[in-house]
């Protein structure tokens, strides 16, 4: 791997995140749009990057090495949410916003910032391998995730008689992102062979999603008031745990599990990875600070422009 | 480039365009989300895409090329708009509508499919010549268009700016960092490459949201639209593949004049006759019907004469 090829990508994915702030500034996108065009790269082209990924790929990757991933990515987000819990415990974070602060260290970005990282990284093959890891975010962020939010609400007298609007929506669970994952799954375990048609089509349409995510990034990032980002001081500490201690600590751990460096590496950039723009989208649902939640993604986004690249040359190179 | 390969390239676009079509009737896209989508298309991405087409261009066209490209999209342009007064006067097209008409002519799709049709046919580096080509579009869209719209009524303006659009802006940068040779480090080609290959998959989307969105209260509102419809998307091509043949012989500068007129009629027609008050139903059934007819028309058309 070669780091001036990482900081060039780095630099790529950032003017396009500019991009969509200006784009955002000059009313080509808005709050409206980028719901809609956040709703298209969720549903129909990251799906359709994933499915591209294992019909493009040449080998016929070790299947054994994709359980291990499927393995890793049951450990990784358990262990997430074990670390997260501690460290809002040892600093004293369980305030009302509590549920936000353990979310925003559990909850990564994977598909609009670990995409992009990914194959500039391991290139387009990787896609697949990531988005096996990454299948238990779909159902933690639509169980746990609801359950942090509805946790807090419970101890709220006024607002328990909402409990039940609140329940978890199981059919949710299954959602393009999980679909898509299982059926890359099935292409790959029976090694099924497409026509060129279709993956060019799976390829066109899922090379939209990096360039249009990024653009989102920067689209959203210029709907947060710039006063909000700043209402928070405890967020600047989470963003440092989130994005120089926690990668840190899932690339010891994960040293003592496992053997493959892919696998290590990995787990490495998922936890190096910023926060989940869908906490800002739960925080609005539930109620909660949303000033918070989206000064969360926001710190942490624009300083893992600088942080990935050093935690990615001082562990993985 | 054999048929099997455009073949695919034409099934992967046109089911671009249905899952677009799925994609609005799923509410996952709607009408405002199609007019932002296509200001970002029109504004970021396509730019994007004509500077990333010249950055990368020098060994594959040269000076001489270019600005006879340049010369012939004049030349085109001019060609379209005296072919339209002829039609309509052939076909005896008279009174208020003759200028809808005679715009579904002259008035093609550059932007969302013919962009991206040439870059999966000929690549990127088809881009910058193509659109060196559609300079004139604009001028004559806010000139002409305004004037045959508008015609009987008073106070016609036209106002420049309007006829300079980012893509217009784009064409010409890509102009000048073509003649003077401008070098830039790899990382810019990087950026533009990327917002500006989203243009392609974008478009199609869009293209069948489009469709679906439309808003057409009868589509047989009108049977010489019909008549128009087949001489823009098969009798024009012919036409315009002889006579580039007798001026020029460089194949790919006939291709690309060839599929310039073999492209449907573009949306902004319905700008220009939303704004002038003319019947903009005729307009949208027009872009319509255009449209999904080049779906078969332009792989015919390329099929016959282009491969």
């Amino acid at each position: 791997m070669n780091i001036d090829a990482l900081i060039e990508t780095m630099l790529v994915l950032f003017i396009v995140i500019i991009v969509g702030y200006a784009a955002n500034k000059k009313g080509i996108l808005d709050k409206n749009s980028n719901a809609k065009l956040s709703d298209l790269v969720l549903k129909i082209t990251s799906p359709a990057l994933i499915i591209s990924s294992v019909l493009n790929s040449e080998q016929t990757g070790d299947k054994k090495e994709i359980f291990n991933m499927l393995f890793a990515g049951v450990i990784l987000y358990l262990t997430l949410i074990i670390i997260s819990k501690l460290i809002i415990k040892v600093f004293r974070l369980n305030n009302e916003n509590g549920a936000i602060y353990e979310l925003m260290l559990v909850f990564v970005n994977a598909t609009f910032m670990g995409y992009p990282i990914l194959s500039a990284i391991y290139g387009e093959n990787a896609i697949f391998s990531f988005s096996i890891l990454h299948m238990p975010f779909n159902i933690l962020i639509y169980s746990y995730g609801v359950y942090q939010f509805q946790k807090d609400r419970t101890k709220d007298a006024n607002s328990s008689k909402d409990q039940n609007k609140n329940s978890i929506d199981w059919k949710i669970l299954i959602n393009p992102g999980i679909i898509s994952a299982v059926i890359a799954l099935i292409i790959f375990l029976f090694d099924l062979k497409f026509p060129a048609v279709i993956k060019d089509a799976f390829s066109l349409v899922g090379g939209a999603t990096v360039p249009i995510s990024m653009m989102l990034i920067g689209s959203s990032l210029a709907l947060i008031p710039i006063k909000d980002v700043f209402s928070d001081s405890k967020i600047y500490i989470l963003s440092a745990i989130k994005l120089i201690a926690m990668p840190f600590i899932i690339y010891f751990l994960s040293n003592l599990i496992f053997k493959d460096e892919i696998i290590i590496g990995f787990l490495t950039v998922s936890a190096a990875l910023p926060t989940a723009s869908m906490i800002v989208m739960f925080a609005n649902q539930y109620n909660k600070n949303i000033k918070s939640a989206s000064s969360g993604v926001f710190i942490t986004t624009i300083l893992s422009i600088i942080t990935i690249p050093l935690i990615i040359s001082l562990l993985l190179i | 480039m054999n048929i099997s390969e455009i073949f695919t390239i034409m099934i992967v676009l046109f089911s671009m365009i249905l899952l677009g079509y799925f994609i609005n009737k799923l509410k996952i896209l709607d009408k405002n989300t199609n007019n932002k989508l296509s200001e970002l298309i029109l504004k970021i991405t396509t730019p994007a895409l004509i500077i990333n087409s010249a950055l990368g261009q020098s060994p594959s066209i040269s000076r001489k090329e270019i600005i006879t490209i340049l010369l012939l999209g004049i030349g085109l342009y001019l060609f379209l708009i005296v072919f339209g007064r002829l039609i309509v006067t052939v076909f005896q097209m008279k009174g208020e509508n003759s200028g809808i008409y005679q715009l579904m002519i002259i008035i093609a799709n550059t932007g969302f499919i013919g962009y991206p049709v040439l870059s999966a046919l000929y690549g990127n580096s088809s881009i910058f010549p193509f659109s060196i080509l559609h300079i004139p579009f604009n001028v004559v869209l806010f000139s002409y268009g305004i004037y045959i719209t508008q015609k009987g009524k008073e106070n016609i303006k036209f106002d420049i700016k309007s006829a300079v659009n980012p893509c217009v802006i784009a064409a010409l940068i890509s102009l000048l960092i073509f003649l003077l040779e401008i070098r830039v480090p790899e990382i810019f080609n990087r950026i533009f490459g990327l917002i500006g290959e989203t243009t392609i998959p974008l478009s199609m989307l869009l293209i069948g949201s489009f469709l679906a969105s439309i808003n057409i209260k009868d589509i047989f509102i009108d049977f010489k639209i019909y008549i128009i419809s087949i001489i823009k998307l098969l009798v024009l091509p012919f036409i315009m593949y002889f006579l580039s043949k007798l001026i020029i012989d460089n194949n790919l500068i006939i291709a690309y004049l060839t599929l310039s007129v073999a492209l449907p009629t573009g949306p902004s027609i319905m700008i220009m006759v939303n704004q002038y008050s003319k019947n903009e139903d005729k307009a949208a059934v027009g872009v319509f019907i255009t449209t999904i007819l080049s779906i078969v028309t332009i792989p015919l058309i390329i099929y016959i004469l282009l491969v």
